[in-house]
């Protein structure tokens, strides 16, 4: 037997809320598990198997990895945003928290210092974005030419619906670079 | 006064629905925190108490599960009949749906050939071409002089099914010079939704 409280449903095993959406005054507790099957998600790969240096982006400088890295995708809950396969930006398809993972595969040709690089994400297209400034690393500075260990970044990010994240570092000279197809960008809405 | 409807018992503080499960035919949005304490998630690490090397876990040039040698343990909660198996190392998937999981390690290159170096990934289901078809590479300690390694670190969204696993799967480099310490090894995991 259904009830209806309002327009909303409640059924045995379902609370279809007015509007689609049910607030909770309070605490949400859960005895079991919490399967949230629109939650923004996604995962992201390039898949161009081959060396791109940063000049192949626009670099040096602050440059975006784009469509050059070929990305393939596959996600959920990205409604009529999420992530772009011909950008390489994800855009926020609602309010919040998100956390965001991205890793590369990086090589440096010379053992110059000048070929380092900042491996960020940029918000809108600033890398300015936490709490109004550049939360920098820096990999690959004086390293001897070959890999460079573990280049990855991971954060939180507050973005409005309609922001977007993307990968956006800093590339430092012109013999640094990348396989597309190695490179992972990564996240979803925490709350 | 709490109200039965065909099974399901709405009270004031708690919703129990019929099998348990309740669904949300829309959004739901709580204004405060929520708390799930059945949601699947795991810590575990090694127990040896000494250095292993790539030869520990069946030889060095190839990719290799971080198995049973690792004498792991773990904290856990949601797992069901599944979940994280000391024995093998492995996360079993009780419930679909995309989960995050993340790896470290604490590394030595016993000299200076850039043969060992490590490619520090995860597998689905014993393989490392998971992402999209393909294995997202890193690569750590490719020409580090001998010493310890900076920050041996590995993240992940990866989707599972219902008995879907995730371990750790990593390239040890063809030099066999290189090693980690297993009770300093964490892996860790929670379902995002």
């Amino acid at each position: 037997m259904s009830i209806y409280i309002g327009d909303s449903t409640l059924t045995p095993t379902t609370y279809a809320a007015t509007g689609g959406s049910l607030g909770i005054s309070g605490n949400l507790t859960v005895d079991n598990n919490v399967r949230i099957a629109a939650q923004p998600a996604f995962n992201a790969s390039g898949t161009v198997g081959s060396w791109i240096y940063g000049t192949s982006f626009g670099g040096p400088g602050w440059v975006e990895i784009n469509s050059t890295v070929g990305w393939a995708v596959n996600q959920q809950g990205a409604g009529s945003y999420g992530f772009s396969t011909s950008t390489g930006r994800y855009t926020a398809p609602v309010a919040g928290r998100y956390f965001f993972h991205a890793s590369a595969y990086y090589y440096n040709d010379a053992n110059s210092t000048a070929n380092y690089i900042h491996f960020l994400f940029g918000v809108n297209g600033s890398p300015s974005w936490n709490v109004g400034d550049t939360p920098y690393n820096i990999y690959s500075h004086g390293e001897v030419a070959g890999y460079s260990d573990g280049i990855n970044v991971s954060a939180v990010i507050s973005l409005g619906v309609g922001d977007y994240v993307s990968l956006r570092p800093y590339w430092a000279g012109t013999q640094g670079r990348i396989i597309g197809s190695y490179t992972l960008f990564c996240g979803h809405l925490i709350a | 006064m709490a109200i039965d409807i065909a099974g399901t018992t709405l009270a004031p503080t708690t919703f129990t629905p019929t099998s348990g499960t309740l669904n949300i035919a829309g959004s739901l949005s709580v204004d405060t925190n929520l708390k799930a304490t059945g949601q699947p998630a795991f810590n575990a690490r090694g127990t040896v108490g000494s250095w292993l090397y790539g030869g520990n876990f069946g030889g060095a040039g190839a990719f290799r599960e971080a198995g049973s040698q690792m004498g792991w343990t773990s904290t856990q909660q949601g797992a069901g009949s599944y979940g994280f198996s000391n024995s093998t190392g492995r996360f079993t998937a009780p419930v679909t749906g995309f989960y995050f999981f993340y790896a470290s390690a604490y590394y030595y290159n016993d000299n200076n050939a850039t043969s060992n170096y490590i490619h520090f990934t995860f597998s689905r289901n014993g393989s490392v071409t998971w992402h999209n078809g393909i294995t997202p590479y890193n690569i750590y300690s490719y020409g580090t002089v001998a010493q310890h390694t900076d920050g041996i670190t590995a993240n992940c969204m990866m989707y599972l099914s219902v008995g879907d696993y995730c371990s750790v799967y990593p390239y040890w480099g063809g030099g066999g010079n290189g090693r980690w310490y297993s009770n300093y090894f964490l892996f860790c995991g929670a379902l995002i939704g």
